[in-house]
């Protein structure tokens, strides 16, 4: 009975700010004299070390922003380092590997080809590099190359490239062997057996449109010019063929938008007048 | 708001070399320890040198340290063993320093320091004191380990190195025999 009572008690005064606690801190305030500060603190310094005051508390303070900005700077030098690996691979990328800088059309096959494996290419380069930044695949090819000596190196790999080629042509011509239908065909092939570097033949590649890659009425036209071309247009419409003659027409002005029409109509037939049958043509 | 840096924490640091940790952490311990040690031996001569040694074993036992325990569990139980072991070098018990060890002219001195109203309570409170030098020495510090350090009934029994019961049993006679003598006196 008198242990509950006690226990009850003691349970009280450990719970805190008893009468008791209070009177005791009121009367028990005695503390180590200031020589045994002076001592004790002075021994602890000295057991840390000499510069113990200051490195600490300045690394203390510094630390983590210190390690914060090291953080940022390297990784700044990576994503600056990458940018100029990638933009070396695709400037410098394999001589043999570049393509023909000949006009393609949209849609033609061997274009198609390119383009697919330009961007297969990509991917690939973007893969090895470990890089999972979509943005930076797609903003990287896309950009016109910079005006620089990248680019002066680059024109000068394509010009060599068409040396190249056209010395090939000759020696196959003098050997009698018959040229390659089509020389994107051939670069196509190429391409399909060597790695490419095919964004900067897309980037200097302008998208222009030839009468060469365009079919005609009659089949696929090679090797004419546009006074060739409008010749056959009249030899068509002379000869009665009038749906193949406009037709044919329509294509030529597709691929020769800007071509005046007062010199187109010189070289028709007096009879075609070709505002009668396509729309927006205007003979003036 | 910030929390304040726990004692293991500033004692981690003043490990690896900061001096200015180890002297937050003198500053939050140097009373009750210093209270704790003149509790113990009374004579504030004695309690002078020991809290002095104490504080030079935890700088050398700095490289060591590792957070098993409270800080303050791992400081007073280094306090314990070191008094205990001093006395024993010494021959003499700790129970034959109490006898007229607190100076009755110190008692007095303190009174006549203090205004007519604070008389009264400041004799009450050297009753108090009194009362806690004429408890069994295992009693009076597990009195003063509660109110020092704030420990509880097993902290108490681990810097004395007893079992809990032994410390729940010692501290509640002191806090009964306080008690009893405070309303004796009133």
């Amino acid at each position: 009975m008198v242990d509950d009572k006690d226990d009850q008690a003691l349970n009280e005064y450990l719970q805190g700010d008893s009468n008791l606690s209070r009177q005791y801190h009121a009367a028990s305030k005695d503390t180590p004299p200031k020589h045994l500060d002076d001592a004790i603190l002075a021994a602890a310094r000295k057991s840390a070390g000499p510069h113990s005051r200051l490195l600490p508390s300045f690394m203390q303070q510094w630390g983590r922003p210190l390690k914060f900005a090291a953080v940022v700077v390297i990784c700044v030098s990576l994503v600056i380092a990458i940018y100029d690996d990638e933009g070396h691979l695709l400037l410098t990328g394999p001589e043999k590997s570049l393509p023909d800088t000949t006009p393609l059309q949209p849609g033609d096959k061997s274009d198609q080809t390119l383009s697919s494996q330009a961007g297969e290419f990509i991917e690939q380069s973007n893969k090895d590099r470990g890089s999972t930044s979509e943005g930076q695949a797609a903003v990287v090819p896309s950009e016109p190359p910079p005006v620089d000596d990248s680019e002066k190196t680059a024109g000068k790999m394509i010009w060599e490239k068409k040396k190249q080629t056209d010395t090939r042509d000759a020696l196959q011509k003098e050997q009698g062997v018959p040229p390659a239908k089509n020389r994107i065909e051939e670069e196509s092939l190429d391409l399909m057996q060597e790695k490419p570097a095919p964004v900067l033949k897309r980037e200097l590649s302008t998208p222009m449109i030839t009468e060469q890659d365009v079919p005609s009425a009659s089949g696929l036209v090679t090797g004419r010019n546009d006074s060739e071309w409008l010749t056959e247009i009249s030899r068509l419409w002379q000869s009665g063929n009038t749906d193949q003659a406009v037709a044919s027409l329509e294509k030529f002005l597709q691929v020769y938008p800007d071509y005046p029409h007062d010199e187109l109509l010189k070289q028709l037939p007096e009879d075609f007048n070709p505002a009668e049958y396509i729309e927006g043509f205007d003979p003036d | 708001m910030e929390q304040p840096v726990s004692d293991e924490d500033l004692m981690l640091r003043y490990r690896q070399g900061d001096a200015a940790a180890f002297a937050d952490l003198y500053e939050r311990h140097k009373g009750g320890l210093y209270r704790y040690i003149l509790r113990k031996c009374i004579n504030h001569a004695h309690a002078d040198e020991l809290f002095q040694d104490v504080w030079v074993k935890l700088i050398a036992a700095k490289d060591r340290y590792e957070v098993r325990a409270r800080f303050t569990t791992w400081l007073y139980r280094m306090a314990h063993n070191h008094c205990v072991d001093y006395y024993r070098r010494q021959s003499t018990t700790i129970g034959n320093l109490q006898a007229g060890a607190i100076a009755a002219d110190e008692l007095a001195a303190r009174q006549s320091d203090q205004p007519e109203d604070g008389v009264e309570r400041q004799q009450q409170a050297d009753r108090l004191l009194q009362l806690l030098d004429g408890l069994p020495d295992e009693q009076r510090e597990a009195f003063v380990l509660h109110e020092e350090a704030g420990m509880g009934v097993a902290e108490i029994a681990e810097v004395t190195g007893v079992n809990p019961e032994t410390a729940k049993s010692r501290l509640r006679y002191a806090v009964r025999k306080l008690r009893q003598g405070l309303q004796s006196d009133g």
